[in-house]
């Protein structure tokens, strides 16, 4: 019972993070963000293989949080300006 | 006679569960209250990271001696290489192109 | 060798790890992907470390990589502290400012692990590295006199000293 207090906490705060993201003045505000509620949902995922007694959403939580990681390791390589080795013109 | 590790665990589970909260809990609110893109970086580097290592460890103390319990540890330790590696690269990007750029760079290029 | 063999032993415990259950099939078909994986990443994976010590030497190595780990772990919680409490204070008050700092190190895995390291100490942020003049550029988040910076640079130092005795070759 006490695993479902501390996902509807970090839902809460997820939903609170979101406001940076549609709020955010440049990209990388918006990137931050939206890397913070990736982390709040990978420990959620964990948290819910607790709550339906499920082993194999901790094998999910290992792939998202590979997939986490690239996503924002490419994003940052595109938008770099071309003196620095980036793609964007 | 009351046999003590059960209780001992679920107060050691209720403790990492408590702090987990509140870090993360801190951490939509500093992003939400500071004023530069720095100082978000800081709330995003360094609550997060303890956010997600306090409610982990919760989790393994709550699962005990298996493979599940190997596998949140590898999850562990995965979470704490690549987050601050992810900030570092935000703060590279920012800060690389706010600068005027190098001129030997400009030169291969 | 030596390195393959450290190869196959390290991702036939991830192997392990990852099937989640141990089995004669499992462990047959692992270890004939492991020997693959090892044969071919011997000697990309250790390229940067130099290991010209005996078996105690790694030993001693992976202890000492152990206690600079967990006392990292530990700065990471007081700076976590130190940043919600600014979070939730009523008129928080920054003073931000920006560093660089010169370094000595030659090695380049060496540079890479303390930029790493350096975001998880109290209030600072590796914002760049610049290759050409070899000094980092810092960010802090509540250093407000110039006597107080001086202090913050040589805790840093002392942090990078004992960050360098990882990868050195007599340990």
């Amino acid at each position: 019972m006490v695993v479902l207090y501390v996902i509807l906490a970090i839902v809460l705060s997820a939903c609170l993070t979101f406001y940076r993201v549609m709020k955010g003045p440049s990209v990388s505000d918006r990137i931050v963000a939206m890397h913070a509620i990736g982390v709040m949902f990978l420990l959620v995922l964990v948290l819910l293989s607790y709550f339906f007694a499920r082993k194999i959403f901790i094998d999910v939580a290992l792939v998202y949080g590979v997939f986490l990681f690239v996503d924002i390791v490419i994003m940052a390589k595109y938008l770099r300006k071309p003196e620095q080795g980036g793609v964007r013109d | 006679m009351i046999d003590f590790l059960p209780i001992l665990r679920q107060i050691v589970v209720y403790v990492f569960f408590l702090t987990g909260s509140y870090f993360l809990l801190s951490t939509a609110v500093g992003m939400i209250r500071f004023p530069d893109l720095y100082t978000r970086l800081h709330a995003s580097a360094k609550c997060l990271m303890a956010g997600g290592i306090s409610i982990l460890m919760g989790c393994i103390v709550l699962e005990g001696i298996g493979f599940v319990s190997l596998k949140l540890i590898i999850l562990l330790l995965f979470l704490l290489i690549t987050n601050p590696i992810a900030n570092h690269v935000i703060a590279c990007l920012d800060h690389s192109n706010t600068m005027t750029p190098n001129p030997i760079s400009k030169n291969r290029s | 060798m030596k390195k393959k063999l450290l190869t196959f032993m390290l991702t036939l415990g991830l192997w392990v790890v990852f099937a989640g259950r141990m089995n004669i099939q499992v462990m047959m078909f692992g270890t004939i992907i492991c020997s693959i994986l090892s044969h071919l990443l011997a000697n990309s994976v250790f390229r940067f470390v130099h290991l010209n010590g005996g078996p105690k030497q790694i030993v001693i190595k992976i202890t000492y990589m152990f206690f600079v780990f967990s006392a990292f772990l530990y700065d990471v919680f007081l700076s976590a502290v130190k940043v919600s409490r600014q979070a939730f204070a009523w008129n928080p008050s920054f003073s931000p400012r920006i560093v660089k700092l010169k370094t000595s190190d030659e090695n380049s895995s060496d540079i890479g692990i303390f930029a790493h390291f350096l975001t998880c100490t109290q209030g600072a942020l590796a914002l760049d590295f610049d290759p050409l003049h070899k000094n980092y550029v810092i960010h802090w988040i509540d250093v407000d006199s110039d006597a107080e910076a001086e202090t913050r640079k040589a805790l840093i130092r002392k942090q990078e000293h004992l960050v360098a005795k990882i990868f050195h070759s007599e340990g």
